[in-house]
């Protein structure tokens, strides 16, 4: 089942994520909520709820093209293509890349400065790149689940 | 405009983009699968995903 199979890697992520936010919090309690809008502020411990959301796709493309998953999954190489894969694949290399940097710059920075000022215009489309990457990621799956589910009622009917 | 200025700009409207092109097409797949699970298994008519999921 692909769709259990992609939750159970965003388990890893949401853990560590919540693990470091639960430390970060115990150590020094910060003032901001953790919310959307402010969810710059907390780039550092959701790069890794981040990372494994763009990495799925990515590293399961490679899988699928290169045939590792093992020879009864190559008829999945047809799987690879098409518009709408492009589409997600390219989103979710660049979301990667802003996971990335703004893990770079947060990190750096001093949280209450960059309360104060913020100005990283880099970041300010933060928010929705998180919301973009995780729909591109349930994007990917369901696709893939999608065209998965066709393939097998067809070679059963 | 400074060029982080501008990078800041591409990177939100790729945000919103996914994020609006995303979310309507989650909700063709899903519309898709729940009308696969639910068709009328005697017709022989061959299982085809619309061009424009594919």
């Amino acid at each position: 089942m692909i769709i259990l199979n992609w939750i159970l890697t965003q388990v890893f992520g949401v853990m560590t994520s919540l693990a470091l936010v639960l430390r970060d919090e115990t150590a020094t309690p910060n003032d901001i909520t953790l919310s959307l809008s402010n969810s710059i502020y907390y780039a550092d411990q959701l790069f890794w709820i981040g990372l494994t959301l763009t990495l799925y796709p990515l590293i399961d493309i490679i899988f699928r093209v290169g045939k590792l998953y093992g020879p009864e999954m190559a008829i999945q190489v047809i799987y690879c293509g098409g518009a709408i894969n492009a589409y997600i694949l390219s989103a979710a290399i660049l979301a990667a890349i802003v996971f990335a940097i703004s893990f770079g710059m947060v990190v750096m920075a001093e949280p209450s400065q960059l309360i104060e000022n913020l100005p990283f215009d880099v970041l300010k489309g933060y928010k929705f790149v998180f919301l973009g990457a995780i729909i591109a990621s349930v994007l990917y799956v369901l696709r893939l689940q999608v065209l998965h589910t066709i393939h097998r009622d067809a070679s059963a009917g | 405009m400074t060029a982080i200025e501008v990078m800041g700009i591409l990177f939100w409207v790729l945000g919103v983009t996914t994020t609006i092109v995303g979310t309507v097409l989650i909700a063709l797949y899903i519309i898709f699968l729940v009308r696969l699970k639910y068709r009328n298994d005697s017709s022989n008519e061959p299982i085809r995903l619309p061009k424009y999921l594919a």
